[in-house]
């Protein structure tokens, strides 16, 4: 679910009742603090007048329904008792007060009592002619409060809450909105119901156990104490045994229960042999080993269970495990090359892995020989990695070889963090002292710039435009699972109009009078926003075009006299 | 993922890695804990320094077996190739 732009929308809700609130309550409340504070130092001694200021005091007196000329009197009389007081404090003299000089000090803690409850009464008539606000506020809070927490365990069912919530989107975003919280419920329920058939499960008998662990020639004490409880408190006591005989009647390898005995507890408790068997045939018909499969753990998980732990994450992967291997064989990759380089690939998302590669496609990286003597390939990297398309937008971008540089350093592109890394502040910099990038990047020295000042030291500045919120929340919430570009992109008025600057050395990037702009970038980001129909908005190519560039002033102005936007 | 803890890494890192990571993956790599934590040593032991660079953008080798890591660094003079990843983390895929 998009949990953060609806955790905003209803943060903005709130933060306008509370003012809303603060206005009508504001002054009442300090009021009746006010006087509640002067009581109780007179309470504790009438002494403590002199901690009041002359102005203090003849706000109270104005304040109470005394006659102008008994204020006048009662004024003089106080002042001249503070006088006193303020000789015993500073000068250490010993004046006595009247009997009569108590007796008016009384009065006038009465009339500040008088004061409290008056504020008190007139706070409280506020507080209900703003009670249904306060109420909402109330719901408000704890909507939000679920959100953001990561252990809820509540369904979010505020439905006519959430109607006044999203009322100002459109009406597409709404159901989107909606269905997200749908999906959030099932979720939960999913995940409840897997809680409870863990939580219907009496703990099982080690005793019990043990047996069946060395029914299969396995000793149960070589797992760690950890593991045990883990298979113990979370364990079907049926399907144990039944996976083992999967195992021994697929001649899997057997498990060091010392070394990957928590390999084998993952399974027992998340899988079942009826998984196990459809997995592992699948296995045998694409010629997998099964030496890999145990490295392989979600995909023996049924797809969408939960496991626990921390966080409600997905990682049951059985359906995605068969796709990730028909699809990448489809693409051409050996499946026995990408187990040994990066098995991890299979077990992934396949909606991501999918994206990733469409976006390599896009980036006109091709597919490395292979190389076996490496450890690891620097593309599966890149498919590992949901940022890569990013990092490569910044060197297409600020290094004068642009894509073909990406192309002969692929593993830069998957080492590199962030595209707001300072690195590419340093190369903004060299490029424009005119230094050599290649010296620059081989020795990288960052000549003071951090991460509080790189704007500053490079002169470059936030891009600001008038739907930045919108467009933000847009492309994060697609980040990782950009949709396939459809052919509409390529045919919209505003993409065809930056074709005339295709820089003629390097068809992946335009060049505004030198101010080069990666063309995947701008495509991706405009399919986004055309997909959440922001695209009609002004600005939105703008945004498209300058999205995560690093840029001065002088560099954003002319892009938007080149493109137009606010 | 909590052993990371125990081996001297941030909570940071640890988040870091759940957000950039799918989260099947991340599953798989607490569970290989006693492998991931093999292949930490060895390259403390080597004096490879920023292992949590490491962590955060080639997870995969933390996942290869032990031997076969070593087998691969054994193939290049172990002090030159560890001084260059130092220098620059992208020499990993020379290794």
């Amino acid at each position: 679910m998009n949990q953060k732009a609806l955790i905003e929308i209803i943060q903005e809700k709130i933060d306008s009742y509370e003012k809303q609130v603060s206005e009508v309550m504001g002054q009442s409340h300090s009021a009746f603090e006010k006087y509640k504070q002067f009581y109780s130092l007179l309470e504790e001694d009438l002494a403590n007048i002199t901690h009041f200021s002359l102005e203090e005091i003849e706000d109270i007196l104005d304040a109470t329904s005394i006659p102008n000329l008994d204020k006048e009197e009662e004024l003089k009389k106080i002042n001249s008792i503070l006088d006193l007081l303020e000789l015993n404090q500073t000068k250490g003299t010993t004046f006595q007060l009247t009997e009569e000089q108590n007796g008016y000090l009384e009065k006038f803690k009465e009339q500040v009592k008088v004061l409290e409850n008056m504020s008190k009464e007139k706070m409280s008539e506020q507080l209900e002619g703003v009670s249904d606000v306060t109420h909402q506020l109330k719901k408000l809070r704890a909507l939000l409060g679920k959100l953001e927490d990561s252990k809820n365990k509540e369904y979010i069912l505020e439905g006519d809450l959430l109607g006044e919530i999203l009322s100002s989107l459109d009406e597409q975003k709404q159901q989107e909105m909606l269905y997200d919280i749908l999906k959030y419920n099932h979720s939960l329920y999913t995940e409840k119901m897997n809680q409870k058939e863990i939580k219907e499960r009496p703990r099982l008998n080690i005793e019990e156990v043990k047996e069946i662990f060395q029914n299969f020639s396995y000793d149960f004490m070589e797992l760690n104490s950890e593991d045990q409880d883990a298979l113990l408190t979370y364990g079907n006591i049926q399907k144990i045994p039944d996976i083992f005989e999967c195992l021994e009647r697929n001649y899997l390898p057997r498990f060091d229960l010392k070394r990957n005995g928590k390999l084998l507890v993952a399974i027992l408790i998340s899988s079942d042999a009826q998984i196990m068997e459809d997995i592992i045939s699948f296995c045998e018909e694409k010629e997998i080993s099964p030496h890999f499969l145990f490295m392989l753990t979600p995909a023996f998980i049924k797809q969408e269970k939960h496991v626990k732990g921390e966080n409600r994450s997905l990682i049951g992967r059985s359906i995605d495990f068969k796709n990730n291997v028909d699809f990448l064989e489809e693409a051409g990759f050996d499946i026995s090359y990408v187990l040994r380089k990066c098995k991890e690939l299979l077990i992934m998302s396949n909606i991501e892995l999918v994206s990733s590669y469409q976006k390599f496609n896009l980036y006109g990286f091709s597919i490395p020989q292979e190389e076996e003597g490496q450890l690891c390939s620097n593309m599966f990297s890149c498919f590992l990695s949901n940022y890569f398309d990013e990092i490569a937008d910044q060197f297409i971008e600020i290094h004068a070889m642009g894509h073909s540089y990406i192309k002969e350093h692929l593993s830069r592109v998957s080492t590199i963090l962030s595209p707001h890394d300072l690195l590419f502040y340093r190369l903004y910099l060299a490029h424009k002292k005119n230094e050599n990038i290649e010296d620059v990047i081989d020795c990288i020295d960052y000549q003071n710039l951090t991460e509080e000042n790189k704007k500053e030291l490079t002169g470059t500045i936030s891009v600001a435009c008038d739907s930045k919120k919108e467009f933000d929340s847009a492309v994060e919430k697609h980040r990782g699972k950009e949709e396939e570009l459809y052919n509409l992109i390529f045919n919209d008025e505003g993409i065809l109009k930056l074709e005339q600057y295709i820089d003629p050395n390097d068809s992946l990037r335009y060049s505004f009078e030198g101010i080069f702009i990666s063309k995947p970038k701008v495509l991706r980001i405009y399919n986004i926003l055309k997909n959440e129909h922001l695209d009609a908005l002004e600005d939105s190519l703008f945004y498209a075009v300058t999205y995560n560039s690093i840029l001065n002033q002088e560099e954003v102005e002319k892009l938007r006299h080149m493109i137009g936007g606010q | 993922m909590k052993f990371l803890l125990e081996d001297g890494f941030s909570q940071d890192l640890i988040q870091q890695m759940k957000t950039r990571y799918d989260m099947a993956i991340i599953y798989q790599f607490s569970l290989e804990e006693e492998n991931v934590r093999d292949v930490i040593r060895y390259f403390k032991r080597i004096g490879i320094e920023r292992i949590d660079l490491l962590l955060l953008t080639r997870i995969e080798i933390f996942m290869k077996d032990i031997n076969e890591v070593k087998d691969a660094f054994l193939r290049h003079n172990i002090k030159k190739i560890v001084d260059e990843i130092n220098l620059d983390i992208n020499k990993i895929d020379c290794v």
